[in-house]
């Protein structure tokens, strides 16, 4: 049974007024095409300001009637989770209490369930495989533009499955962010620190990733969207041409699509299959790609790694397909999906470490990782080592007062040396860092996150009487000129001694 | 529950049909969908699947391409039978919420 787009807003209404610590409702500045207030929720407990966000878009397509239901039964679980203090279980999925609470005291969440409500009403009144909103299209007798091809990345060439025609189903309407549903989205990301964007369709059991438009590369920065013609009505991306993203991006998408895929297969054994968005079929205009492409084009916005879910299997209908007469499972595949990602976007650093440095200190680190580690394969492996472990093990943290307070000494730690890169570790905060490992490493029974501790482990046990800088270059698997130094003393003075070959440094 | 109403729009058809192109070769075959704007179901295992309406089914075969029917599917309300009517969907929430105190005590 799936719920109208009145019941979703009424139950974004009723959520806020019940539990006004915990929901709260905005709404979006602009009316649907046909005149409908359209809500957004905001969850969140525990007190401070602004957080990094999440944000789980529905209902953009309006035959994909699964989602925005599953969407405002998660926000209900979660809460549920949070006053009960109880478990999360889908299938055979259990997120404790604590990861729940984790996630609702670090994150502000936000929700559109319903992004689209003209179109919803029109698949319940009129047309089961509507799928585009209630545009009425100047010259055109054809109604609707597919809100999936409306946003400004690459708008409007016509390549794949984007056309400029109104009465296809794939419209990508007169120009970028024509309609008020698209930038009710936009208007979300504009006011939001979200780290992690999710726009939820069906079907096909997919979880996409950019780039829908090209295929992916990581050495040219120069191939870059912005310089791409937009508007041409044409398949006008040559073919040669391939996007450029960070290989620390094309890293973090697949770990994260990886994990979210494994969250879902462990519920019920369903396989979703993570790829990027071409792989599914050439598009432009996504909502998730302009998610993620917004900081490239301008950089002093707030990067957002933008995904797509497409939940639930090829039926033998597309009416089942799209709207199965039971979504129950599908929706428990959905809703392990979206926690995964939300688990995925918690930052145990910036948890920890803000009321230490605030949001300006931990800067530093940010570039250690994104500028620094991020340069070498090597690096990269110790981010993805990082971003594996830390949440798993940060409700422990955050759960043990002393755990805490050996954390919070070690960031500071490490931010001091951060700032004078020429001071060596001191054999007692690198004993106090191999005791925090130790503890946590005591702590954990899983064993890939034991083999990844004890990995942790054997590189602190080596940092003693070391510059930061020696130690992050052999993170990154390069020699550091401190290490070069000291091979070159234990050789002898000899071969130190000896002239430079000309044009060597 | 809002009653159902008819289409306005003169263009809407009034059934389409779930297809997979079959020929030409797969490239020719996904420039024909691209440019006559076909609407491209997902297909996890890349079949060249489609919803289309008769008229597309003609222009497909005008442009060469070999289409196979799967279904049919006339263009009508979701049945009212997959609908929660607006009591279900209160009891639903309060159901689910039962025993959690609400602001004001209500």
């Amino acid at each position: 049974m799936y719920r109208t787009s009145a019941q979703i807003t009424s139950a974004i209404q009723i959520l806020s007024l019940w539990f006004p610590n915990f929901f709260s409702q905005r709404q979006l500045p602009e009316n649907s095409v046909q005149g409908q207030a359209i809500y957004a929720l905001l969850l969140r407990a525990g007190g401070g300001g602004e957080r990094r966000a999440v944000l789980i878009v529905g209902g953009t397509h309006a035959r994909e009637l699964m989602n925005p239901d599953a969407i405002v039964e998660l926000a209900i679980d979660l809460f549920l989770s949070y006053v009960n203090g109880t478990d999360i279980v889908y299938g055979n999925r259990r997120w404790n209490a604590d990861d729940i609470k984790l996630m609702l005291e670090s994150l502000d969440i936000w929700m559109i369930p319903c992004s689209n409500p003209d179109g919803r009403d029109e698949v319940m009144n009129v047309d089961s495989l509507w799928r585009k909103n209630m545009r009425v299209n100047a010259g055109s007798t054809c109604l609707g533009v597919d809100l999936n091809r409306n946003s400004d990345i690459v708008w409007g060439v016509a390549q794949g499955q984007t056309s400029c025609s109104p009465c296809t189903d794939i419209y990508c309407g007169p120009g970028a962010f024509s309609e008020p549903e698209t930038r009710n989205v936009k208007a979300l990301l504009d006011s939001a620190s979200v780290v992690s964007f999710v726009d939820v369709h069906s079907y096909s059991e997919l979880v996409l990733y950019p780039w829908g438009h090209a295929p992916t590369q990581s050495s040219d920065p120069s191939q870059v969207f912005t310089t791409l013609p937009t508007g041409t009505c044409t398949a006008s991306v040559p073919a040669s041409y391939k996007e450029y993203m960070p290989a620390i991006d094309v890293q973090r998408f697949q770990s994260v699509s990886s994990q979210i895929v494994a969250d879902i297969r462990a519920v019920r054994g369903r396989q979703y299959i993570p790829e990027t968005g071409l792989a599914l079929y050439p598009t432009t205009g996504t909502q998730s790609d302009y998610a993620y492409a917004r900081h490239i084009a301008d950089p002093k916005l707030y990067k957002t790694y933008g995904f797509t879910f497409e939940t639930g299997p090829l039926a033998d209908t597309t009416d089942d397909s799209f709207h199965p007469p039971d979504p129950t499972l599908i929706k428990l595949d959905a809703k392990a999906g979206m926690i995964s990602l939300l688990e995925q976007s918690v930052c145990a650093i910036e948890l920890i470490g803000l009321d230490l440095f605030g949001s300006g200190g931990l800067q530093a680190f940010r570039r250690i990782r994104d500028e620094v580690l991020a340069s070498t394969a090597a690096g990269r492996e110790w981010v993805a080592l990082f971003e594996r472990l830390q949440f798993r093990l940060l409700a422990r943290v955050i759960a043990s007062r002393q755990l805490t307070q050996q954390a919070k000494e070690i960031l500071r730690t490490v931010g001091g040396l951060l700032k004078d890169q020429g001071q060596e570790i001191t054999a007692q905060s690198a004993r106090h860092a191999e005791a925090f490992v130790r503890e946590l490493l005591a702590k954990t029974k899983d064993a890939a996150r034991r083999r990844d501790l004890a990995k942790v482990l054997k590189e602190v046990k080596r940092v003693a009487g070391r510059r930061v800088e020696a130690v992050v270059a052999a993170l990154m698997g390069r020699r550091s000129t401190e290490r070069r130094v000291e091979t070159d003393k234990k050789r002898g003075s000899k071969r130190s001694a000896r002239p430079r070959p000309k044009g060597r440094k | 529950m809002p009653k159902p109403r008819q289409p306005e729009s003169n263009n809407r058809p009034s059934y389409r049909f779930a297809a997979i192109v079959t020929q030409p070769g797969r490239r020719e075959a996904m420039r024909v969908i691209s440019e006559l704007g076909l609407d491209r179901l997902p297909d996890r295992e890349g079949k060249l699947h489609l919803l289309i309406a008769p008229d597309d089914a003609r222009r497909l075969l005008e442009h060469g391409a070999r289409v196979e029917l799967l279904s049919v599917t006339p263009v009508a309300p979701l049945s009212p039978a997959l609908i929660l009517t607006d009591e279900a969907a209160g009891a639903d929430l309060e159901r689910r919420v039962k025993g959690v105190p609400r602001a004001g005590g209500a």
